[in-house]
């Protein structure tokens, strides 16, 4: 027994000493990985946080209005905790334009400090806000309450120098949008477009709705006229008109437009408008709306043109009706105006 | 005496326990070795699936961050997909996203791949009549990519669909960036 205890205690620390080894190796390799998806989203995260605190500070100047707004006295700084790290914030009004302010969000996330700097514009009519971001300082600063006070001049800067290219960028766009493919979009801007993948790819048409062919119920009085021998001396088209009316619809002027159009063609044709009532009311009366409906479509044609020796009105009242008057479809039709076109040899 | 002579016995080994010891000792190696390597073959290939993993999240915060200064998006217009992508930025230049052909990875995968270039139009000494490609400006954003299409959804976001490939694997990925920048400012 006790020549044999000789060798397990050599055994027992070599396999500890593999096991121990293997272990390390694999937690090193899965740590190495998780630092580097972490590395690479402290930054997301970090922006996440600064925008959730411009964004609190839009709600408050919402509810607030802005005539109450927090920082109305002067530059107002917070400091908060928030999905794990933390901020520090100043929101201060622009310093002449009226309406303007800007917002510095200090983030520490896991160490590492960003700034960033929203510079807005409220627009007071529409109740929202427009905003510049200006993603530029990256670099480690300290509260935002002590950042270098050019911070704001470089601001401007920046801002004049993009209103002074505006017009350059316009003419680029303009260039890059009448291009048929990337190559020559690329092109525009001076990259060679050698190797670039699907340079020579066709730019897809904007997709449009092709709009079916309007068809109006309408038809058009010209179309009826031609299709009757023009020696036959009156054509008649029902023109129907509502209870008690005599002003015309857009419809109604559409289809004498067309019927102007038609007599401007045929300066021989004579006009008989002959207006025609249902046998609601009393009859005077229906004989003097019936006149006035036959004298609105004449005042109307007369207007396109057409001379009023040409035309004639005639009322008739609810002497001649078309239908039955005990129903309310044959009274609109009896509503109407007749044009009687006389072809003179 | 006794205790000495006891001693004696236990501090050495014989020529056979040594002998047993070595056997069973590089036994154990053997075993452990071989285990070993047969996990390293499934590591490789889980460190390629990762670091594939990393170069696509790599890229997609790249792009998420270019995007971000932009002010507005130039080309392709809303609605239309385009492999490049042309945007004005915050200090009014133009960037440019497009893919370039990447001859050394694609012969050594048997794969079509391309680079994602970034490229800075300095619109300030821009001359539209005589535009100049300014190395300096150039950037790499990603390798390994099959195709990427840039969708612009609306004036102010655009939805990207990358796909990455690996002699073995390949890999997508679809995301929305946003400008961050609304409106114009005076």
């Amino acid at each position: 027994m006790k020549g044999k205890a000789g060798y397990i205690f050599p055994m027992i620390l070599f396999a500890s000493l593999a096991v121990g080894l293997l272990v390390l190796t694999l937690t090193q390799f899965q740590s190495s990985n998780r630092l580097k998806y972490q590395h690479l989203n402290d930054y997301q995260a970090a922006f996440n946080i600064a925008y959730s605190a411009l964004v609190e500070v839009l709600a408050d100047i919402q509810s607030r209005q802005w005539s109450n707004r927090s920082f109305k006295s002067g530059p107002k700084d917070r400091s908060e905790n928030l999905f794990g790290g933390s901020y520090n914030l100043r929101v201060e009004d622009h310093a002449s334009v009226e309406f303007m302010f800007n917002v510095k969000v200090r983030v520490k996330f896991k160490e590492k400090s960003h700034l960033f700097y929203w510079r807005m514009q409220y627009n007071p009519s529409l109740l929202d806000f427009t905003n510049l971001f200006i993603p530029v300082y990256y670099e480690e600063y300290g509260d935002p309450a002590n950042a270098p006070s050019d911070i704001d001049s470089i601001v401007d800067e920046i801002i004049q120098k993009r209103n002074d290219n505006l017009p350059k960028v316009e003419e680029i766009a303009d260039r890059l949008r009448t291009g048929d493919t990337v190559k020559e979009a690329l092109e525009v801007v001076g990259i060679d477009p050698g190797g670039v993948n699907q340079a020579d790819l066709p730019r897809p048409g904007i997709e449009t709705i092709a709009m079916p062919p309007i068809n109006l119920p309408l038809k058009p009085v010209s179309g009826l006229v031609s299709a009757v021998d023009p020696a036959a001396n009156h054509v008649i088209k029902a023109f129907r008109f509502g209870i008690e009316v005599s002003a015309l619809t857009p419809e109604q002027k559409e289809l004498l437009d067309a019927l102007a159009e038609l007599l401007h063609d045929r300066p021989d044709t004579r006009i008989v408008l002959r207006g025609h009532t249902d046998a609601v009311g009393d009859s005077a009366y229906n004989m003097q709306l019936s006149i006035e409906r036959a004298q609105s479509v004449a005042d109307y044609l007369s207007g396109e043109g057409i001379p009023s020796s040409r035309m004639t009105v005639r009322g008739y009242g609810e002497t001649q009706p078309i239908a039955s008057n005990d129903t309310d479809a044959g009274k609109a039709k009896n509503r109407r105006v007749e044009f009687v076109l006389k072809e003179d040899p | 005496m006794q205790n000495t002579g006891g001693i004696m016995r236990r501090n050495a080994f014989t020529m056979v326990e040594l002998i047993v010891v070595i056997a069973l000792a590089s036994l154990f190696s053997i075993v452990v070795f071989r285990m070993f390597s047969g996990s390293t073959t499934s590591q490789k290939a889980a460190m390629a699936d990762l670091s594939m993993q990393s170069r696509v999240l790599t890229t997609q915060n790249r792009v998420i961050r270019m995007i971000r200064e932009g002010t507005d998006f130039l080309l392709p217009e809303i609605g239309e997909p385009s492999s490049a992508l042309f945007f004005a930025d915050f200090k009014g230049d133009v960037q440019v996203l497009y893919q370039l052909k990447d001859a050394a990875l694609s012969e050594s995968t048997g794969k079509e791949l391309y680079k994602l270039m970034h490229y800075r139009v300095k619109v300030e000494n821009f001359d539209i009549g005589n535009p100049v490609y300014d190395p300096d400006q150039s950037a790499l954003v990603a390798d390994h990519i099959r195709n990427i299409s840039f969708l612009v959804t609306s004036a102010n976001s655009v939805n990207v669909t990358a796909s990455f490939a690996s002699e073995k694997r390949d890999f997508q990925t679809m995301f929305e960036a946003g400008l961050q920048n609304t409106g114009g400012i005076q």
